[in-house]
């Protein structure tokens, strides 16, 4: 590039205000924030930030009710808001690239993976259709696609969603741009899959010295590939510097909250709860001269709720939006770690033995659990961790009674449990379910008192006339206040409805409840609400869960034992302190180490799955997981029968190798 | 909300389509479609109900000096063969065409919604065997099964009901199943299966109450047909017999002097024509509020 600035993208002052109405709603206020060649910058902020909004503002591709109704964006020097719509589109693909959040609905579902790439080709660069082709496959072999050459002539949905991603992103990388925008590329992947995906991402963007514009809300995903960031709070920018600067000290007390709501991943902490950030986003639609976090903030004095402060130059190159350059140190909270609850080895509440489900499907029959035994016990909070498709979510609906098992055994307190028809009522009030999405948990036509008092009423578990009483108290035991009864779902907030959902559950006053991911719809600082929640009411009533998950971190801090499931089948089973030092089962040690980690201080070895979870319609007689392992020994691992290794009191892992095998490798935390 | 010592938990998802359907008419979101098709609809309710009236003469009364005449100041539409005001007749065959055209889509939404909800709750077997037993009554030419019924049971007014609401039972079945299939996988739904609750409570309190504005819409697309086939059942005799007034009928016996006199015939066509297009428009108003899937230019959501 001849031109003399070194800035790819410079966003200076800029405002965003969409319209609903008369009403006007100022999204982004006074955004500034420049990015220069070969840089990544991270904008990170939770859902209602703003985040995406500034990303389609820099494509100038807002929706038709909104504009950029101040400063400037401007690529290169050339200001893109003076630029005509046919400019534009020269510009779009081209020059600048997007990478969009989910790659199945990206992708049209009709054409060759090949041919969508060597489209743009063909109409950026002008190539003819043998050079584009040609072109394409080389793009595909940078982003490591199995036989590029293959691949280029399957349908989008012939590969995994893994790959679909590769394609978007050999698809952006193609025309060479000078800036990338990437809007949650990596939100609906696993972890394994996105550990490899940000690998490639940075890979990319040293070999290309493309400007990266990454928009997350992964804190930990910024922190391994961003060099800059900027923590967007209320459509305003309270925090930008250096990553690692950052991550060790954050200034900005948002920014020092977000982090305090990630659980630590290793840190040896004794922390009895999950730090949260009280409150909501504001309304930006009455925004009142004051520091935008003021209502949230720990630390607001009065000049903080009267006077709105300016971005301010702390050194270092790091700016905050806050009056106090340096905030009194919090400290760390006291206390010891009271989450393991005493837990007896006899009172087994659950057992599970060889339970298998089974899909029948055209091609054969679908193993979604596969002969899997194990037991909780009364008052145990217990783990189960694996990518999705592993088989958690049907086991939890075969535990509750929602699916009929094919096969195996799973008794309650020594009662047979059958389908939810064939249990007895009062099995039926023993097991609870919180469910996975917030959105859908509750049933939008009715109002939270008939959602709470339903269960009630059906159990006969209070008189009648407590019922309304009942409600309330419930309400209350999930921090939420006699005023909610008569909302209806959508007048409320997806923590509040998943509190809600928690209230139904308790409200039978069970003895186990499943929760199938109750937390991944959520924000980080209202899942840390949320944990402590479970945490307490746990603890107050005594009673066993079975936590699905797919965050290590959580598992970790929450839970008394942990399973790793891979394909329907248990990898390893031991507490979280077992799971997370050597020895390690492969597969466990390859999700250890996908874990994207926000501590600075700890490093991380690098462990990377290839391939793509196989089907689980092909019997496999050895071990499921031979195909992607990277220690595989050989055809023992396809053939044999696993053993079970013992290798310390409740620790069990399913593998070919030797314990002193499993042992010798090096802790993936440092 | 007061509670004496008990707890009333209402069942108010009627309720809640009515609030939905106000509230969207105080948001202005009305389109000139719900304003011309509410006008038009409610204008023959409303000639309906007080049809004998508002008729100008008698409907049956025979004017043997004015035979087949042209429209005058006495006789708005002019008369037929036997000097009977036309306009008189129209009017008085709204309320047949309506009465029928009501009931039946009342009837067949009844139908279509237990075995849309029931099918698409059950699954499998249940599913498989009502959808193919819906497709072979969908695949009967409509005139046809309305002769087949009505030729079972006598020609009436109940019996040209119960044709037409079986008629257009599997069409709403399917719509029905299609928007019930949407929901009966959501996590509501399993968690009253978890709770234990009974089948039909969750097929009409969880699911039902999701469902109604899908309904609604559903009722007011299906009442334009049922106009056009009482129309056509009329037309072929197979409607109310005479003499009570019907436009199909009307159309049919006039239609021997249609090149003499065209009043006789093209005033009862006119008339069903003003009718679907105003229940048409109507529906169409309804799902703009009911179904509304965001505007229609590409805004975001604030």
């Amino acid at each position: 590039m001849t031109d003399p600035d070194p800035q790819v993208l410079s966003v200076q002052d800029v405002d965003i205000t969409y319209y609903s109405g008369k009403v006007a709603f100022p999204a982004i206020r006074k955004v500034s924030f420049a990015i220069s060649a070969g840089q990544a910058f991270g904008l990170a902020g939770e859902s209602g930030s703003g985040k995406s909004t500034l990303a389609y503002a820099v494509m100038q591709y807002l929706a038709g009710n909104g504009e950029v109704s101040n400063g400037t964006i401007s690529f290169g020097g050339t200001n893109l808001m003076t630029m005509s719509s046919t400019e534009l589109l020269g510009l779009r693909g081209l020059k600048i690239s997007m990478v969009p959040q989910d790659p199945l609905t990206s992708l049209n579902p009709s054409h060759r993976v090949g041919d969508q790439v060597s489209e743009i080709l063909r109409i950026h660069c002008s190539l003819t259709r043998q050079e584009a082709h040609e072109k394409a496959v080389r793009m595909l072999e940078q982003v490591h696609l199995p036989v590029p050459e293959l691949t280029a002539l399957k349908y989008p949905h012939q590969i995994s969603g893994g790959q679909q991603q590769r394609v978007l992103i050999a698809m952006a990388f193609c025309t060479n741009p000078e800036l990338l925008i990437m809007d949650e590329p990596t939100t609906g992947l696993d972890v394994t899959t996105q550990a490899r995906i940000l690998d490639l991402i940075g890979e990319m963007k040293t070999t290309h010295k493309t400007a990266i514009l990454y928009i997350t809300h992964d804190l930990g995903v910024v922190k391994n590939l961003c060099d800059r960031v900027a923590i967007i709070y209320a459509g305003e920018i309270v925090e930008e510097g250096d990553v690692s600067s950052i991550f060790r000290r954050p200034a900005h007390p948002y920014t020092q909250g977000l982090l305090n709501c990630i659980p630590k991943t290793y840190s040896h902490e004794a922390e009895a709860r999950f730090d949260t950030i009280e409150g909501f986003l504001p309304n930006l639609s009455e925004l009142k001269p004051a520091c935008i976090f003021s209502p949230r903030c720990r630390f607001a004095e009065e000049q903080c709720r009267r006077q709105v402060p300016l971005l301010m130059d702390i050194g270092n190159d790091r700016r905050i939006k806050c009056f106090f350059e340096k905030l009194p140190d919090n400290g760390k909270k006291e206390g010891t770690d009271e989450r393991r609850t005493n837990v007896s080895d006899k009172d087994i509440l659950i057992k599970v033995k060889n339970l298998k489900k089974v899909f029948p499907t055209r091609k054969g029959d679908l193993r979604a659990v596969d002969d899997t035994s194990f037991e909780c016990r009364k008052g145990e909070i217990l783990g189960i961790v694996g990518e999705s498709g592993c088989g958690k979510t049907t086991m939890a609906r075969c535990i509750v009674g929602l699916e009929e098992k094919s096969g195996g055994s799973i008794s309650f307190s020594d009662k047979e449990l059958d389908t939810i028809r064939k249990r007895s009522k009062d099995m039926r009030r023993k097991i609870q379910m919180v469910f996975q999405n917030s959105e859908a948990t509750l049933n939008p036509q009715k109002t939270v008192e008939e959602i709470i008092t339903r269960p009630l009423a059906l159990y006969n578990v209070v008189p009648k006339s407590q019922l309304y009483q009942r409600a309330v108290e419930l309400l209350e035991s999930v921090n939420l206040g006699e005023q909610y009864l008569t909302r209806y779902p959508h007048e409320i907030s997806g923590g509040e409805k998943q509190r809600v959902g928690i209230a139904r559950a308790f409200a039978t006053e069970p003895e186990l409840i499943v929760l199938d991911e109750p937390i991944s719809s959520l924000d980080v600082s209202v899942q840390a609400g949320i944990l402590n929640l479970l945490l307490d009411l746990q603890k107050k009533h005594n009673i066993a869960y079975i936590f699905i998950g797919h965050n290590l971190s959580v598992i970790r801090r929450l839970c008394n034992r942990v399973m790793v499931l891979y394909m329907g089948r248990i990898c390893e089973i031991g507490t979280p302190g077992q799971l997370f030092d050597p020895p390690y089962h492969p597969y466990t040690e390859a999700l250890l180490s996908a874990i994207p980690v926000v501590e600075p201080d700890i490093g991380q070895r690098e462990v990377r799955l290839g391939g793509a979870m196989p089907s689980a319609i092909d019997p496999i007689p050895g071990c499921a997981f031979h195909i992607r392992c990277p220690r595989k020994i050989g055809d023992v691992c396809v053939q044999n029968a696993l053993p079970d290794i013992e290798v310390g009191p409740g620790h069990k892992i399913t593998c070919h190798l030797s314990l002193d095998e499993l042992s010798a490798v090096s802790p993936i935390f440092k | 909300m007061k509670y004496g010592g008990k707890s009333v938990v209402k069942n108010n998802s009627a309720q809640t389509v009515i609030k939905k359907i106000i509230s969207g008419l105080l948001k202005k979101n009305i389109t000139p479609n719900l304003i011309i098709g509410g006008i038009l609809l409610f204008g023959f309710v409303f000639i309906g109900i007080f049809a004998p009236h508002v008729t100008p003469h008698d409907a049956d009364e025979m004017h043997y000096e004015h035979l087949k005449e042209t429209p005058s100041t006495t006789f708005l539409l002019g008369t037929d063969r036997y000097g009977r005001d036309i306009l008189s007749r129209v009017i008085v065959g709204t309320r047949t065409t309506l009465l029928m055209a009501l009931t039946s889509t009342l009837l067949a939404l009844f139908l279509g919604v237990i075995v849309g909800t029931t099918s698409s709750f059950y699954g499998g077997v249940v599913d498989i065997v009502l959808m193919r037993i819906n497709d072979i009554f969908m695949s009967f030419p409509t005139l046809i099964f309305a002769m087949l019924v009505i030729g079972v049971l006598g020609p009436s007014m109940t019996n040209g009901i119960i044709a037409i609401g079986i008629i257009y039972a599997p069409r709403v079945t399917r719509v029905v199943r299609a928007q019930a299939l949407n929901i009966v996988h959501l996590e509501y739904i399993d968690a009253a299966k978890v709770r234990g609750e009974f089948s039909l409570y969750i097929i009409f309190r969880e699911m039902l109450p999701n469902l109604w504005p899908t309904i609604i819409v559903e009722g007011s697309i299906r009442l334009g047909y049922a106009i056009l086939l009482t129309a056509s059942l009329g037309y072929i005799g197979l409607g109310p017999p005479p003499p009570t007034p019907d436009w199909g009928l009307m159309a049919y016996s006039e239609r021997g002097y249609m090149f003499e006199t065209p009043w006789p015939v093209f005033a009862p066509c006119i008339a069903i024509v003003i009718a679907v297009i105003g229940v048409n428009l109507f529906g169409e108003g309804l799902k703009d509020i009911l179904l509304a899937k965001g505007s229609r230019t590409k805004e975001a959501k604030v």
